[in-house]
């Protein structure tokens, strides 16, 4: 089931580095008009009109906690899926391919994340975060997310 | 089970029917009209043929069965040298297997040449007898899909109970894929009928549900027979589209007078309004009903569209069309029609054969194209099928790697299912080379995004050397409304016209009991900020059933036609919202759930309710 | 009461097997024909069931013999046994009237199965 390779779109997300599989990304397009969607999680960026279907838009930013910055070259990473969804991120740097060896699967580091991580790519002295994007999206993924994230803005409060 | 104890019986019966076919032959080519030598000839190679397969031994069955072929066709083509040859030849070679079996490489080279004669013959010639239940010219008023039980080993045989079940319920029409495919069995686990029959839906069903390993059976109405037309004249798609905006100005204008009746009281008049409503929505419903379009309207320019491009193509076609008397949403019959013309195309440049390469494998010169509308219970299905080559999973595979879209090892693995799916990605193409048809215009993924926005799915199934057959699956309601675009919160959302109840300033908010509420007559109706937003210069009296709420908003926008569109992942879990739509600048609105709404503060709250 | 079978097929081996299948399957073959002819006369002289039945066979095929039986009782429950590769044929007897069909080689279960179910749906 593994393949020697990976191929990946690797994104910015603040200061850090991340990265997808080619093999789940149906197209990557420009930040356009986004609809608000009142009441959605705040994680939900909006809606866009992806050639005439409804596409739903989530903002990796407020997914991973991050404060919100609206940096000039962000992007829509839109998944393959049934249901098409889109991720904004802050840009979309290259596509690069890894071998097996330039990739660490740990185990512990990212707590509740790790079910979406699905390893560290290395190369030279860069560390690209690979996430598992359909696994990211999982309602019980983000419900633990959240969980994870009220702890932590509690444990601030405190 | 134990064949080794059979092994010398066999050897004994298979040595008994050698020397029996020896004679024969030599008898047979000293007097060749020996109709029944020919028959005992046959007996003897199916005998060992089954007896071979029994004990396992595949060369020696596999050389009986082409044996068997050739005999065949000595019985129906009568007795050539050039088959007694062949004849002997294989006898030969079946007693040096039987006696030593150590003859591959003759075996092999033996079995070439049979096949190379086979395949440049074609199978002109002998009419099958699947193609013999087809009653061609007929219109069909059926069609419906069977499901061969898995595992099943002879498929045409159960296709062939199937076939001659139905035609002696009424006249098959035509199958997908072809009868002479469903004979060779170039067809996965189900197959599509066409028939006619005045026997009920159910009838035909219960009929097929009891034959022997059959599944699964749909049947879809395609045509009511004998219904007779009532009487129509030509209206232009302009007045139509008047008629529906002088309707929706009308429910604003009830709205207002809806208002100054309150306003003053005027009970007799607030009774005349609600007969008023009635009617209003009944026009609504009405107008809605005569932009209902039969396919035949577009359906009616493709035969010209499909002539011209085989002509181009140097191909010949023999199109054929069913159901054009299926009504549809005039909106939805503008938006199918372009990926309408891009299957066809497709069908014609990538499906169809050359007339020299069809003769080659056997198939009738002129290909088949069939443009078919089924209804469903909820909806419509279009199909557009031919009886080409097929979609050659593996060069799908080999593409969708080179792309870079899966790895080989994923696209290797990748059922036939997925592997067709793949077809649907942005800008995906099969074609060897591009044509001056197919190479423009919209790809499979257009099509599949066209009618997923108009709210179905696009299916795809093939056969190698078979034929492809694509169905866009349409929903049968269309999803247009005429609907109040207001801004709530600076985002533009839609109200259904048939739920705005009234429009009224802000300034008629009042509070009670800490609520705020508008008064209509007796009734007080609570008003919210639907998004928790600052307020705006209107409300907006919702109302569903009985039900009626008030929601402030900023702006009213107009009254526009729209095409409801569905929300998906976490968009689509919020009740608020019914759909969106796509504004005439391309930007997205919200539809308002007016049921949600409604019900959410668990009703009107009003005083005088009960 | 046994379910009664009739079986005909030409080669002695064939019936051999099936006579074996068949009667550790609990069924009681009543008769065994190796021409078409034969189980045309079989049929009518001991009246099965069910009748196995080979497709080529000497003197008469199976086929005729199918189409005799089916004039002779119309409601006969026959099963044609064939070898992958003549469905044509097939196709022929069941337009006759045979009600199904099993492949050669024979696998047990397989034919029981085929005999339990046609008995079955005409009982």
């Amino acid at each position: 089931m593994q393949e020697d390779e990976l191929k990946l779109v690797v994104f910015r997300l603040g200061d850090e580095e991340y990265a997808a599989e080619v093999s789940q990304v149906r197209e990557i397009i420009r930040m356009e008009k986004i609809t608000r969607l009142p009441r959605a999680p705040e994680f939900v960026e909006g809606i866009i009109n992806l050639r005439g279907q409804l596409t739903t838009v989530i903002s990796l930013r407020r997914l991973f906690g991050l404060p919100e910055e609206q940096m000039p070259g962000r992007r829509i990473i839109v998944l393959d899926q049934e249901e098409p969804t889109g991720i904004v991120v802050d840009s979309v740097t290259e596509v690069l391919s890894l071998s097996r060896e330039e990739v660490d699967t740990p185990e512990h580091v990212f707590g509740a994340d790790t079910r979406f991580i699905k390893g560290v790519g290395k190369r030279e002295d860069r560390l690209i975060i690979i996430l598992d994007l359909s696994r990211v999206l999982k309602p019980e993924e983000v419900e633990g997310l959240q969980e994870v994230r009220e702890l932590v803005a509690q444990e601030v409060r405190e | 089970m134990n064949t080794q104890k059979y092994m010398a019986m066999f050897l004994e019966e298979a040595e008994e029917h050698l020397q029996n076919l020896g004679r024969l032959l030599v008898e047979l080519e000293a007097e060749p009209d020996r109709g029944e030598a020919l028959q005992e000839v046959f007996r003897s190679v199916h005998t060992l043929k089954g007896l071979a397969s029994t004990m396992g031994l595949e060369k020696i069955a596999t050389l009986t069965h082409r044996l068997e072929n050739l005999v065949e066709e000595m019985k129906r083509e009568g007795i050539k040298q050039e088959l007694m040859d062949l004849l002997f030849e294989g006898v030969d070679l079946l007693e040096e297997m039987l006696r030593s079996g150590e003859v591959d490489a003759e075996l092999d080279a033996f079995l070439g040449r049979l096949q190379g004669r086979e395949a440049g013959e074609g199978r002109g010639g002998r009419r099958s007898p699947f193609r013999e239940l087809i009653s061609g010219g007929i219109r069909p008023n059926y069609e419906l899909r069977v499901w061969i039980e898995e595992g099943e080993v002879l498929k045409s045989v159960r296709a062939f109970t199937v076939l001659k079940c139905l035609s002696g319920m009424g006249y098959i029409t035509g199958t997908f894929p072809e009868p002479e495919r469903l004979e060779e069995e170039s067809f996965d686990r189900s197959f599509v009928v066409r028939l006619r029959s005045r026997r009920s839906m159910q009838e035909i069903r219960e009929a097929v549900e009891g034959l022997p390993e059959i599944e699964r059976v749909e049947v879809r109405e395609v045509e009511r027979s004998g219904e007779r037309r009532s009487q129509s004249i030509r209206v232009s798609t302009s007045t139509l589209d008047a008629l529906m905006n002088i309707t929706g100005e009308l429910i604003i204008n009830r709205s207002v007078l809806e208002d100054i009746a309150r306003r003053h009281g005027l009970e007799e008049l607030q009774d005349a309004l609600d007969m008023t409503r009635r009617l209003t929505s009944e026009l609504q419903f009405v107008v809605m009903k005569a932009r209902m379009v039969p396919l035949g309207y577009i359906f009616s320019s493709f035969p010209r569209m499909v002539r011209e491009a085989a002509r181009r193509e140097g191909k010949e076609v023999e199109f054929a069309i069913y159901g054009g008397e299926i009504e549809l949403d005039r909106a939805v019959i503008d938006e199918i029609v372009e990926p309408l013309v891009h299957i066809l195309r497709n069908a014609i440049s990538h499906g169809i054969e050359t007339p020299e390469e069809r003769e080659r494998a056997g198939k009738p010169r002129r290909g088949r194209i069939t443009l078919s509308a089924v209804k469903e219970r909820d909806g419509v299905v279009i199909s557009v099928e031919d009886d080409g080559r097929g979609i050659q999973l593996d060069r799908v595979r080999e593409e969708a790697v080179r792309r870079g879209l899966v790895g080989r090892e994923k696209a290797e693995a990748m059922s036939r299912e997925e592997v067709l799916k793949l077809l649907f990605l942005p800008g995906f193409s099969t074609a060897g080379r591009v044509t001056e048809l197919s190479g423009r215009g919209v790809g499979l993924d257009a099509v599949k995004g066209t009618v997923e926005a108009l709210g179905g799915h696009v299916e795809v199934e093939t056969t190698p050397g078979g034929g492809t057959r694509v169905s866009l699956h349409l929903p049968l309601t269309m999803a247009i409304l005429q609907a109040m675009l207001v801004r709530v919160d600076g985002i533009v959302c839609g109200v259904p016209i048939a739920n705005v109840a009234r429009v009224l300033e802000s300034s008629s908010i009042i509070t009670l009991h800490r609520r705020r509420v508008v008064r209509l007559g007796e009734d007080y109706v609570p008003v919210e900020n639907l998004f928790g937003g600052n307020g705006g210069r209107y409300v907006l009296v919702l109302e569903k059933g009985s039900m009626r709420r008030g929601i402030v908003v900023e702006e009213v926008l107009g009254i526009q036609e729209v095409v409801l569109k569905p929300l998906s992942g976490e968009a689509a879990k919020l009740r608020e919202f019914s759909g969106g739509t796509i504004l005439g600048n391309g930007e997205v609105a919200l539809m308002l759930d007016v049921g949600s709404i409604v019900g959410l503060g668990g009703g009107s709250g009003s005083a005088g309710d009960e | 009461m046994s379910i009664r079978v009739l079986i005909a097929d030409d080669a002695a081996f064939m019936r051999n097997m099936l006579r074996k299948i068949l009667t550790q399957a609990g069924y009681e073959v009543v008769g065994e024909a190796s021409t078409g002819t034969e189980a045309v006369e079989k049929y009518k002289e001991v009246r099965p069931h069910v009748v196995t039945m080979d497709i080529v066979m000497p003197e008469k095929d199976g086929i005729e013999a199918v189409r005799e039986i089916i004039e002779f009782d119309p409601n006969a429950v026959i099963i044609m046994c064939s070898a992958l590769g003549q469905q044509s044929m097939i196709i022929e007897a069941i337009q006759a009237g045979a009600k199904d069909y099993i492949i050669k080689p024979f696998q047990p279960n397989k034919v029981v199965e085929t005999i339990k179910k046609v008995v079955h749906r005409t009982s």
